[in-house]
């Protein structure tokens, strides 16, 4: 199977604006979450890996939109940039956006403020979910445009679905995106659920007591090889090659104890890729800092990956840019692109020891990506399992 | 000594009990097991915790939940906690 | 692939009584017009938002004769609206201790999916749509397409509402209830013996479509600022659906070369009727233009705080009589979808 090709790349996130700016973070493994500024969020824990204010100038066509609007199309205008998509693309691309908590942010400061007017008639009913669509009225583009809210695997859902639509012939362009911004509601449920870690996101670590959330998008431009090269892309940085869906069906926050859909959405992947797990190169785990998730999900990885386990170094993005909901699984995706692109594993982020019942991989120092394969891992609270395998064009 | 019994109310707290665990209140006799036999999961812990704390006004420590096991224990420890906070 | 038909082989509902909607377009529902305990049971269900509720009596009338590891595709905007709203006024006057912990998972709009797999066991996958108004239509193109592409055998199709706060703008307009279809792909089903079974009780109504229906969408986008492509982006919607027969490539030529905004549909549709027409539609300029391109030959409902109404006349025209019925909506953000639904027996 060819695969879907991947031809641009967008991300924002705490480290600021731009892919660049996510590689070099990457590489040097510094980042620090901040106490969230919202004087009305009565919270215990209130850390949050913030995108910088003033990261990007919005466009002027966001108006009044939120932040979790202005991520998404600063991420699109970036990946539809770095693709070289001219008018005929931009007007025929589908979109399909992950988030978990879409503009809530924005009801949430509205609902203190105020409605925004709706053109003279006074505020009108808008879903909370408006910033796939907002994509889209940005490129001007007429093909589908589809919302997809699975928490945190939104954003690798969204590729997954955008995929699906270009091997099916129904779009020679797709759009992926996953993005999230702050919610006090998000913020307070995870606090009262005992979630959240006070220092940082420690995923795999010994001393890790739950998550810490981030803001931020990524953007990915899906296309086939055979429309890639009639318009003479300018690069192909990767190929979807295949994606595993399963679900839990077990209980609402904890994860199954057995792992058996994590199983089985990684061996489907795998198998959807016509690969093995000798074959991958790099892991981009969930790893949320969670006690369960990295526990259970390290115990996966050693039983699905068997002897090559030991070998295949891992890169935990959530301890660089903390949990970023529904644009994690895109945000990870474009990471695990950047690695197969540039053939490294960049050192982990320095956090305490790991702890010893988490037996995978976290290279310390900068590592090669030997194989072509990179296996991307989402898990949602509420049980919806996605992994995905990329490969080196 | 003041004896629990008109500290708290046993009949107040199974029927509190029984509320917020969404059984009914015969279920909840003084010796069911919360976890074995009356389901309770940590989420379902940490909402009896919040309720108990709300109508009872005391403040549970997370060390003390897990000798909460059963109806009788729970009513024990409350009882402690109300005396203890007459106490000023 | 997309404008694929799928075979829907039982439809379930659970909404308030009719009239649904007045005059103006605004809804409330009666007071006390479904109960959980009765509905779902007296105990296990306390700790549930009211979409949820719908969702899984709906569940339970469609999946009687039971599914297996099927995925679920379920469409929704307001589901935890309300909830969401009530959170925050606590965190914001009080503080999130005061939070019910078995409440809070619910701030995640994808747990109500979640809730329904975990009540049936349903392994398969899930995918929880929340596109503007068009979710739960949408939830048919989506699950033709994973259908087709073997990530499920079987795969539920839901929408679930619930009424948004009533302190927020459209509160007058929240719809309330849920729809559950059990779709296979077409090649799946044995076609022998035609008809709806229905039963109703309390608060829901459910249907085994033996032979069962069909139904195919597709979804398009129409950029605010450029509503005038509504009206040729639908035609090419339907012909992708295959709603126009023989001269098919024909008709929406020539209204492309019309340039598709005068006259509207009447042009290409049959002068003897054509399939009936349901267009869920708001005041937007999106919706507008869509409304003028229909040309008068739908029947407009006013839409509501949400994406179920559209589905729920999906699961009508699966029971109806009538050949064929297009469903369409629109968001005013510029979201579009269209099913063409055939009920069992229909050619």
């Amino acid at each position: 199977m060819g695969g879907v090709y991947i031809t641009g790349l967008g991300a924002v996130t705490c480290l600021g604006s731009g892919v660049d700016r996510l590689w070099h973070g990457m590489t040097t493994g510094h980042s620090a979450p901040v106490p969230a500024e919202d004087p009305h969020a009565h919270v215990a824990q209130r850390l949050l890996y913030a995108v910088p204010p003033h990261a990007f100038a919005p466009s002027s066509a966001v108006g009044t939109a939120g932040a979790a609007t202005r991520y998404a199309i600063e991420s699109v205008r970036q990946a539809v940039a770095d693709a070289g998509l001219g008018d005929a693309e931009r007007r025929a691309a589908a979109v399909v956006a992950g988030t978990g908590m879409g503009q809530a942010g924005a009801q949430e400061h509205w609902r203190l403020s105020g409605y925004p007017d709706g053109d003279g008639d006074g505020p009108q009913w808008t879903s909370t979910f408006t910033l796939g669509a907002a994509v889209s009225a940005w490129l001007g583009a007429d093909g589908p445009n589809t919302t997809v809210s699975n928490a945190c695997a939104a954003g690798a859902c969204a590729i997954s679905l955008a995929a699906d639509m270009v091997r099916a012939g129904e779009v020679p362009v797709a759009i992926a995106l996953g993005a999230e911004a702050y919610s006090r509601v998000a913020l307070a449920c995870f606090d009262r659920l005992g979630a959240l870690d006070p220092l940082s996101c420690r995923p795999f670590t010994s001393d890790r007591q739950g998550t810490v959330f981030g803001e931020g998008a990524a953007a990915v431009v899906l296309e086939s090889a055979e429309y890639a090269e009639a318009r003479s892309a300018p690069r192909v940085y990767s190929r979807v090659l295949g994606a595993g869906w399963t679900c839990d069906a077990y209980h609402p926050t904890a994860p199954e104890p057995d792992g058996a859909q994590i199983a089985r959405a990684m061996s489907e992947a795998l198998a959807e890729a016509g690969a093995s797990v000798g074959d991958v190169g790099v892991i981009v785990p969930h790893g949320t800092g969670t006690h369960l998730n990295d526990l259970i999900e390290s115990n996966v990885l050693a039983e699905v990956f068997g002897e090559h386990a030991a070998g295949i170094p891992l890169y935990s993005v959530k301890a660089l840019l903390g949990h970023t909901g529904g644009a994690a699984g895109a945000i990870a995706a474009v990471a695990a692109v950047l690695i197969l692109h540039k053939g490294v594993v960049p050192a982990n982020v320095a956090l305490g020891e790991q702890d010893p019942e988490c037996g995978v991989w976290l290279p310390s120092r900068t590592a090669p990506c030997a194989r072509d394969l990179a296996l991307v891992n989402a898990y949602a609270f509420g049980g919806n399992n996605i992994s995905l395998v990329l490969r080196r064009p | 000594m003041e004896s629990t019994a008109t500290v708290l109310d046993m009949e107040k707290l199974r029927a509190v009990v029984a509320e917020v665990l969404d059984v009914e209140v015969d279920a909840v006799t003084d010796d069911a097991h919360l976890v074995d036999d009356l389901g309770v999961d940590s989420l379902m812990a940490l909402e009896v915790t919040v309720v108990l704390e709300r109508t009872y006004q005391v403040k549970l420590d997370e060390s003390e939940l897990p000798q909460v096991i059963t109806l009788r224990k729970m009513h024990e420890l409350l009882a402690q906690k109300i005396q203890q906070q007459s106490v000023v | 692939m997309s404008g694929a038909a799928l075979m829907i082989t039982r439809c379930a509902t659970v909404l308030p009584p009719e009239p649904r909607w007045a005059r103006d377009g605004t809804r409330t529902s009666p007071p006390g017009w479904f109960d959980y305990k009765t509905e779902l049971g007296p105990r296990g269900y306390k700790y549930l938002p009211p979409a949820l509720h719908y969702l899984l009596t709906a569940a339970r009338h469609a999946l009687a004769d039971g599914v297996g590891a099927a995925g679920v595709v379920l469409g929704t905007n307001s589901a935890v609206s309300a909830l969401h709203a009530a959170m925050d006024r606590t965190v914001v006057q009080s503080h999130s201790a005061e939070l019910s912990p078995m409440l809070a998972p619910y701030f995640s709009v994808n747990l109500a999916a979640g809730k329904l797999a975990s009540e049936h066991r349903l392994t398969g996958f899930q995918l929880t749509l929340t596109s503007p108004r068009i979710a739960g239509l949408e939830a048919i193109q989506v699950a033709a397409r994973a259908l087709a592409m073997g990530r499920a055998s079987c795969l539920l199709i839901a929408a679930t509402e619930a009424a948004p706060d009533p302190a927020e703008p459209g509160a007058d307009r929240g719809e309330e209830g849920a729809v559950v279809l059990v779709a296979r792909p077409l090649s799946n089903v044995d076609a022998s013996g035609a008809g709806v079974r229905s039963t109703a009780g309390s608060a829901g109504s459910s249907a085994a479509l033996s032979g069962g229906g069909t139904c195919r969408a597709r979804t398009f986008f129409v950029p605010p600022d450029a509503p005038h492509r509504a009206g040729e982006a639908l035609a090419a919607a339907w012909a992708g659906l295959g709603l126009w027969d023989g001269g098919s490539a024909g008709g929406t030529s020539k209204w492309l070369r019309d340039g598709g905004s005068a006259g509207g549909i009447s042009k290409w549709l049959p002068p003897d009727g054509g399939p009936r027409i349901v267009a869920v539609l708001d005041d937007s300029p999106v919706a507008r233009r869509i409304a003028a391109a229909l040309d008068g030959r739908a029947r407009v409902i006013p839409a509501a705080a949400g994406c179920l109404e559209p589905l729920v006349q999906v699961a009508a025209a699966l029971r109806a009589e009538r050949e064929a019925t297009v469903v369409l909506s629109a968001s005013a953000e510029g979201n579009v979808a269209t099913a063409l639904v055939t009920p069992p027996g229909a050619v």
